[in-house]
């Protein structure tokens, strides 16, 4: 076996349906088969998102009082990248020296909540005109913003954040703002252990989704036409390092990275989603050929799946041409929503935690799985992930 | 392992609207430093800004159409760049990754007043959004370079890096290792953003970070100085080509710099102040010097990241000193930013397109108003008024909110 082959040897997720890769798992499972749904169209007033709840940063943090300086993405941000370092068996120091390890990340939006924007705009009202007023905005209503609004909502402060709170001191590189960003991440953590310039990188992807801000945002950008996104929120984060270094400190192992396949796609109107079967289909057979695997070889497929109706069908349309009929597919964010720049990582988090285990929790067998990211955005990538046993 | 080098450059900056005029006045100490006019701020408490005046966004719009939808200086301002780079010949652009860096969206609270005044009221935004032919509320920080993309047919990797005022350099720093390994022989990176807007402005003045020395003028900003009372904001931009020696040479491109080392660190310290003993930092820069094979001995000249704000030049100067001991008063280190603002995710960039002319036309930049240094500063900080100087090892770099460093390594190429 390749002594240089990378492997996930930690994976952790913070999501709607919990922080528990086995319990997200469990859950979904536990819903129909949900390859051939059908899109939701939906008024963006009726649209639903889906939050993390019951998940209070202040227990897993030691120093629970910088907490409400920190934004919700900052908040899953840091817990997830703790509790990636814990399954991984990485102590901070102590494993590896802290700027030995490496943080790339990708990250949403930086949304300011649109209550603090409503406080601006009540006091920048010129009372006689009615009128938005810049004099009365700089003279009354900045008075409101909370000064800590400009870190808050810096886009590279939930990775910057969740490094401090773990000590990491290494290289890092972060990127905005689409799912597919946070996956070139991913790419470019693999390169970098592949080609020996980094010994560990944690790899991350964080988005809050559910604020008022995402909601309208999404809806100037047309990403909310013929299209059931469920927005959401969370983290997932990977560790990846050798095969080599990753036995050699006995490390726990989940998969080996066999196949990153990517294609950067040009969007005529600038935003959307690219809605090309053909392109798909490309990329999913050439991440077969780079990993020299056959569609009879994945034992399953987790999709893209962004409840967008051209998109999905693009997607449905490459799946059925490349690995036939009798390949499974899920398609995680019809249950987990869609949390952006967080989406993909969290479907490789849970790959990995799935080939760790050997078995999907229906009970069969799975040793390689190939995953989608067709998000908006123009960074398209499709990667497969092996179970270490059989990785050769 | 490739030899990388820098080809062209395109630059809009506060002083300077081309890489030509931006390199004189550098060298001349002419600043571009004034008060804010792009919006009516009398009542801001900061007002004193590196603004590019007479920004000709309709000309860009006309070319452009779809700009329309936006009202994000830096993306006019990044555009600018990018064209000059086509201006002055770059082309085989089609298989380029590009890489850009920037930092925070521009919010656009005129619009959202316009669509839902007084009260926000949600529904009443979310049913006026469809035909409204506003611009964006919040465009995409991604914005910039998928119009680039789709407009000249580019299809490389889009990277958009949002390291705050890392971001310029990581973006170049991150195209150098791209060539280096060997996965592309050319690459666009580079670094845009503006924060003059009211949001941007305001905000960061609430934050403490800003010189209220209105009064001053260009004088608010005064980097090392011991009466320093903070940065001021800037905007611009510089985009360059990158590319394999091989490359160039084969394209008979024009060798601005060789790119020798890169490297990248976290202070993990606090998150609103750097780590006052440097430790970030240097370790930035004794990686970058490593990456480079380049002792500390050799280096002639830093840019330093110098904001002007209390902490950051301290930590900066400890930090130098660190790495380059008792040598680090012998060498020059200046702050570009006392004539351009604190220009966040292009500043690093921007900066090196300063160094880029400093190496071509043997002179170091200064250090404006520089009259009383902060004991604590005892560095050579060419205060006032250039310098002639053969540079032949320069390094740059930057320092982010959230504690993160970044440092490339510049030769001369002979």
């Amino acid at each position: 076996m390749d002594a240089d082959l990378p492997v996930i040897s930690g994976a952790a997720l913070i999501c709607p349906l919990g922080c528990d890769l086995e319990e997200v798992a469990r859950k979904l499972w536990a819903a129909d088969a949900d390859r051939d749904y059908p899109p939701i169209p939906l008024s963006p007033m009726e649209r639903p998102v889906l939050r993390v709840e019951q998940f209070d940063a202040r227990q897993f943090l030691a120093d629970k009082k910088t907490v409400r300086f920190m934004s919700r993405e900052t908040r899953f941000a840091v817990c997830t990248l703790q509790f990636c370092l814990a399954d991984a068996a990485v102590r901070v120091d102590q494993t590896h020296a802290a700027d030995d390890i490496a943080f790339y990340a990708g990250t949403g939006s930086g949304g300011i909540d649109i209550e603090q924007i409503e406080k601006l705009l009540l006091h920048s009202v010129n009372q006689q005109t009615g009128r938005f007023d810049l004099e009365r905005f700089g003279r009354e209503a900045l008075n409101q913003l909370n000064p800590l609004t400009s870190f808050k909502i810096l886009p590279n402060m939930p990775p910057a954040v969740a490094a401090i709170y773990a000590g990491v001191k290494g290289s890092n590189l972060i990127f905005n703002p689409w799912e597919g960003h946070a996956l070139l991440a991913f790419r470019e953590a693999v390169w970098a252990i592949r080609c020996g310039r980094e010994r560990l990188v944690l790899c991350s992807g964080s988005d809050c989704k559910t604020h008022t801000n995402a909601l309208l945002t999404f809806a100037e950008y047309g990403l909310l036409e013929n299209s059931g996104v469920i927005l959401s929120e969370g983290s997932a984060c990977v560790a990846l390092e050798s095969l080599r270094d990753a036995r050699n400190r006995k490390a726990p192992l989940c998969c080996t990275v066999r196949g990153v396949t990517h294609r950067s796609h040009v969007l005529p109107d600038n935003l959307g989603y690219a809605c090309a079967a053909e392109l798909f289909a490309e990329l999913m057979t050439a991440v077969l050929a780079e990993s020299a695997l056959t569609p009879a070889d994945i034992d399953l497929i987790l999709g893209s799946g962004d409840l967008h109706g051209e998109n999905d069908a693009a997607e449905l349309q490459a799946i059925q041409q490349v690995t036939g009929p009798s390949c499974p597919v899920r398609f995680p964010k019809k249950r987990m929503g869609n949390a952006v720049a967080a989406a993909g990582m969290m479907h490789l988090a849970l790959a990995a935690h799935l080939l760790k285990t050997g078995r999907l929790p229906n009970g069969e067998r799975c040793r390689r799985i190939l995953i989608n990211s067709f998000g908006p955005g123009s960074e398209l990538f499709c990667i497969i992930l092996e179970a270490v046993c059989n990785a050769s | 392992m490739q030899r990388v080098v820098i080809t062209h450059v395109g630059l809009i900056a506060p002083n300077g609207k081309d890489f030509e005029t931006f390199g004189r006045n550098l060298r001349e100490g002419i600043s571009g430093l004034g008060e804010i006019d792009c919006f009516d701020a009398q009542r801001f408490q900061c007002r004193i800004v590196g603004q590019v005046r007479d920004l000709d966004r309709q000309a860009l719009q006309n070319g452009f159409p779809m700009l329309e939808q936006v009202d994000d200086r830096k993306i006019f301002l990044g555009l600018t760049a990018f064209l000059q780079l086509l201006e002055g010949g770059a082309a085989n652009l089609t298989d380029c990754p590009i890489h850009l860096g920037t930092s925070l969206e521009c919010y656009l609270l005129e619009k959202l007043f316009r669509l839902s005044p007084h009260r926000f009221d949600l529904a009443g935004y979310l049913e006026k959004i469809p035909g409204n032919t506003l611009p964006y509320l919040q465009p995409p920080l991604d914005y910039l370079g998928n119009l680039i993309k789709s407009r000249f047919h580019i299809r490389g990797a889009h990277y958009l890096n949002c390291s705050a005022c890392t971001a310029g350099t990581q973006a170049i720093g991150h195209g150098f290792q791209l060539i280096r390994e060997g996965r592309h022989p050319k690459v666009i990176a580079g670094g845009f953003d503006s924060m003059l807007n009211p949001l941007g402005l305001g905000g960061f003045s609430r934050l403490g970070a800003l010189s209220a020395d209105n009064s001053l003028g260009a004088k608010a900003i005064r980097p090392f100085d011991v009466t320093r009372s903070g940065t001021v904001l800037g905007e611009g931009a510089a985009v360059f080509i990158l590319e394999s020696l091989d490359e160039a040479l084969g394209n008979h491109s024009p060798i601005l710099a060789e790119i020798t080392g890169y490297a990248s660190s976290f202070d993990a310290y606090k998150l609103s102040e750097p780590d006052p003993e440097g430790s970030g930092l240097a370790a930035a820069m004794e990686r970058a010097l490593q990456d480079a094979g380049t002792s500390p001995e050799e280096v002639d000249y830093i840019s330093a990241h110098g904001t002007g704000t209390l902490s950051n030049d301290r930590v900066e100067t400890r930090a130098i000193k660190r790495v380059f001991g008792a040598r680090a008063h012998r060498i020059p280190v200046s702050s570009m930013k006392s004539m351009i603002g604190h220009l966040i995710g292009a500043s690093g960039a921007v900066e090196i397109a300063g160094i880029l002319a400093m190496l071509r036309d043997d002179f170091i930049a200064p250090t404006l108003h520089l009259e009383k240094p902060d004991p604590l500063c005892d560095l050579d900080y060419v205060p006032r008024e250039a310098r002639n100087g053969r540079i032949r090892i320069a390094l740059k770099n930057s320092m982010g909110f959230g504690g993160q460093n970044a440092v490339l390594v510049l030769k001369r190429y002979d």
